[in-house]
């Protein structure tokens, strides 16, 4: 990007590069740190400061003149988040590296509708809006209950000085292999590659397999993803144990049968 | 026409400024009627749904319509100080009478005699000249907000936004809010005039903002049906093939301008001043203009942001009340100018500053 | 009625629902909201022609400052739709010229 296009781009909202009042923590200390540090994006001076009479740790040092930019010190600073609710400009954001290899949490203001539900996949946007990856949403609050909503989202860990937005759809596209307990590849993957490579370990800690159809819609595909992540042939792989009942079937029945002691 | 009422102060508009004016005043013992020409009063402040800036002093972190509460909630706290007046619209001053003449709905009409006047009555929209922008489905961008968030009316499908100031940028993002597209937002200049963390909320959102773009032409046999946009030049010139957008909405939000006719009718000594967005009354230290009994708060007085309004409105009807020989602490006085000056203390404030001190006075006596 | 079902923030409150006419037509809306909203709802979105040059003409301003959406209303010409509230039973009709008073001539 030459840098006219770039002065373009901030000049009509977007951030094209780190200065005062738009910094990113020091990686160092940031990559260590449970809960995350802050990340404001507010680049101008504007006469505003809830950023700092909000923070209840001190974080967010105190402004000379309210129109200063926001500094932060990130040895008091908790992640809590309180910031990202109470910001009019909508310009704070906690970002956590700590939550696994590859991925990073984000915690971000959203008030729009719908709201997303703890669970659920939902768009990442860029600065500019453009979908560039799904994030799954681990947490939904409201600290201030004003609709200021706090939505922490778990992100590729690459895209964290990218993602700034979510899109939330009441229908999310995801790609579900067992849909009695809605899981998704991307999760049978993960847990492949952790090492839980036969049918049965997946089922104990995703339970594929074991909601109402028991398996049948899952299984094959299961079965096909080890086999490639492992370098094995299906025929070679164990499907699994197979118990009653392969239908649900009302507990009531189970008792009266062991009543009888037909089975016994 | 034979009524004619009677009030210590009169405040005319019962928008954000107004308010503070009379809560102020009312605060201090003063018997205040407010005027407002629209069914409710908070004026713009009641279809503002987004968080203010500034400090805790002006409500930030606060919702406009909520800060319309707030105020009316002062208010009522005064007993029966303040008589609000809807739905009534100042029509004149008559200086031989010294009186105001109120329209209330269409069919009442009669005359305020007032010991002292504050003149709130705010601002009215910009407008650009390009074909067809008087076709229905043009809106001002306040026109938008109040149907979408005072009445909860649709206002269309899919909109235009014209202009990157603050208003423009809320606007694009409230619409968003309400379920309805933004197409894109232009803007003539080579950066936006709003805050730039307003604009960066609705990038995020997908929203364009083209820079250095304008609209040449609305499209539409009777109602709106598209808008023509256009790259410029650096001398405003369209350059390059323009671009038809359909829309049903184009949205302009190309800044307001004060609205002053009862000043001129009073006599106040006035100037054009470009940084103030128009006509404006000099003040003096107390917002009094060079009619004695008449001071000015609020956009009135110069386009500034809600916030600056409401201490403007505090300084107004401290000092009217002042005038009528009510005993008020002046450290309170003191204190809202140093709240101004923290408003105003920003690369926005400069410009505000700069238009201020053409219309300033020391003192109307010297 | 084209109303926001669902806001993230706002929690709308209307009025009791009565019946008025717009050009004859029967319509609904909300008692002591301005007439204007009720139309914009209804879908009606031309107010006015304008006497001279016939351009169709909508709301504007909202805050009765400009003259878009002037309108006959019970009879009486130029009236302010944006901030005039609505009742049952309101006869409202676009305004085709410059609107003249009904003359009360006894």
């Amino acid at each position: 990007m030459s840098c006219c296009d770039k002065e373009k781009l901030f000049n009509s909202g977007v951030l094209v590069e780190h200065v005062e009042g738009a910094v990113l923590p020091p990686k160092d200390k940031w990559e260590a740190k449970k809960g995350g540090y802050v990340v404001i994006e507010c680049p101008k001076r504007i006469p505003c400061n809830p950023c700092f009479t909000s923070c209840p740790t001190g974080a967010v040092q105190p402004f000379e003149d309210i129109n200063d930019t926001p500094k932060i010190d990130y040895a008091k600073c908790t992640g809590c988040g309180i910031c990202v609710s109470r910001c009019p400009g909508l310009a704070c954001f906690v970002i956590d590296l700590t939550y696994a290899e590859d991925k990073a949490v984000i915690k971000l203001p959203y008030e729009l509708l719908p709201i997303p539900k703890k669970g659920q996949k939902v768009k990442c946007l860029n600065r500019i809006g453009e979908e560039v990856a799904e994030g799954e949403v681990i947490a939904v609050a409201e600290p201030s209950k004003d609709k200021t909503y706090v939505v922490s989202v778990v992100i590729p860990k690459a895209l964290v000085d990218d993602i700034r937005g979510i899109k939330v759809t009441e229908q999310c596209k995801a790609n579900v292999i067992c849909r009695c307990e809605e899981i998704e590849i991307d999760k049978i993957r993960e847990w492949i590659k952790r090492g839980y490579d036969t049918f049965d370990e997946l089922k104990r800690e995703l339970r594929v397999g074991m909601g109402p159809c028991q398996g049948r819609g899952c299984r094959d595909i299961i079965m096909r993803e080890i086999a490639m992540a492992t370098g094995q042939k299906v025929a070679d792989l164990q499907p699994g144990t197979m118990r009653p009942p392969v239908k649900p079937i009302k507990i009531s029945l189970l008792a009266e049968d062991f009543r009888e002691g037909e089975h016994r | 026409m034979s009524k004619t009422y009677e009030t210590d102060l009169l405040v005319i508009g019962g928008g954000a400024a107004g308010l503070c004016a009379a809560a102020e005043a009312a605060g201090a013992g003063a018997k205040v009627t407010v005027i407002e020409s629209d069914l409710h009063a908070g004026g713009q402040l009641v279809k503002q749904t987004h968080k203010f800036f500034g400090s805790r002093d002006e409500y930030a972190g606060t919702r406009g319509f909520k800060i319309a509460d707030i105020l009316l909630d002062e208010i009522k706290s005064l007993g029966d100080k303040v008589d609000i007046r809807c739905n009534s619209m100042v029509t004149g001053y008559y200086p031989e009478d010294g009186v105001f003449t109120v329209m209330k709905g269409e069919e009442d009409y009669y005359r305020v005699k007032a010991k002292k006047t504050v003149i709130a009555t705010g601002a009215q929209e910009k407008m650009l000249p390009f074909p067809n922008n008087d076709l229905p489905g043009v809106y001002g961008a306040g026109a938008v907000q109040t149907l979408m968030n005072v009445y909860g009316v649709v206002p269309g499908k899919k909109v235009v936004m014209v202009g990157a100031g603050n208003i423009g940028l809320i606007v694009s993002y409230q619409l968003t809010q309400a379920g309805v597209k933004v197409a894109a937002v232009v803007e003539a200049m080579p950066k936006i005039g709003g805050y730039w963390v307003h604009a960066a909320k609705i990038r995020r959102l997908g929203i364009p903002i083209l820079l250095r773009h304008t609209i040449t032409e609305a499209v539409g046999d009777k109602v709106l049906e598209g808008a023509v946009i256009s790259e410029i030049d650096d001398k405003f010139q369209p350059v390059g093939t323009p671009k038809k957008i359909d829309c049903d909405i184009i949205c302009m939000a190309v800044g307001l301008t004060p609205t002053t006719e009862l000043f001129w009718q009073a006599g106040c000594k006035m100037q054009f001043v470009p940084q103030l967005c128009g006509y404006v009354p000099f003040r003096d230290g107390t917002m009094r203009t060079s009619n004695p009994d008449i001071w000015v708060a609020g956009d009135a007085a110069g386009i500034e942001e809600a916030s600056a309004a409401m201490v403007e409105g505090r300084i107004a009807g401290f000092s009217a009340a002042k005038s009528l020989g009510l005993a008020l602490d002046a450290k309170k006085f003191d204190e809202y100018w140093a709240r101004l000056g923290h408003l105003r203390a920003g690369e926005v404030g400069e410009k505000i500053k700069a238009g201020i001190n053409q219309v300033k006075v020391d003192s109307w006596e010297a | 009625m084209e109303l926001i079902a669902k806001h993230p923030v706002l929690d709308y409150k209307h009025g009791r629902e009565v019946t008025f006419t717009f050009d004859g037509a029967e319509m609904k809306g909300f008692e002591g909201e301005p007439i204007a909203m009720a139309l914009h709802a209804n879908g009606v979105k031309v107010y006015r022609v304008t006497p001279e040059m016939k351009r169709t003409r909508g709301f504007f301003c909202a805050i009765g400052k400009c003259s878009s959406c002037f309108m006959v209303v019970d009879g009486v010409p130029n009236v302010r739709t944006c901030v005039t509230p609505l009742a049952e039973g309101m006869k409202v009709e676009t305004q085709k010229d410059k609107g003249r008073v009904p003359l009360d001539v006894d």
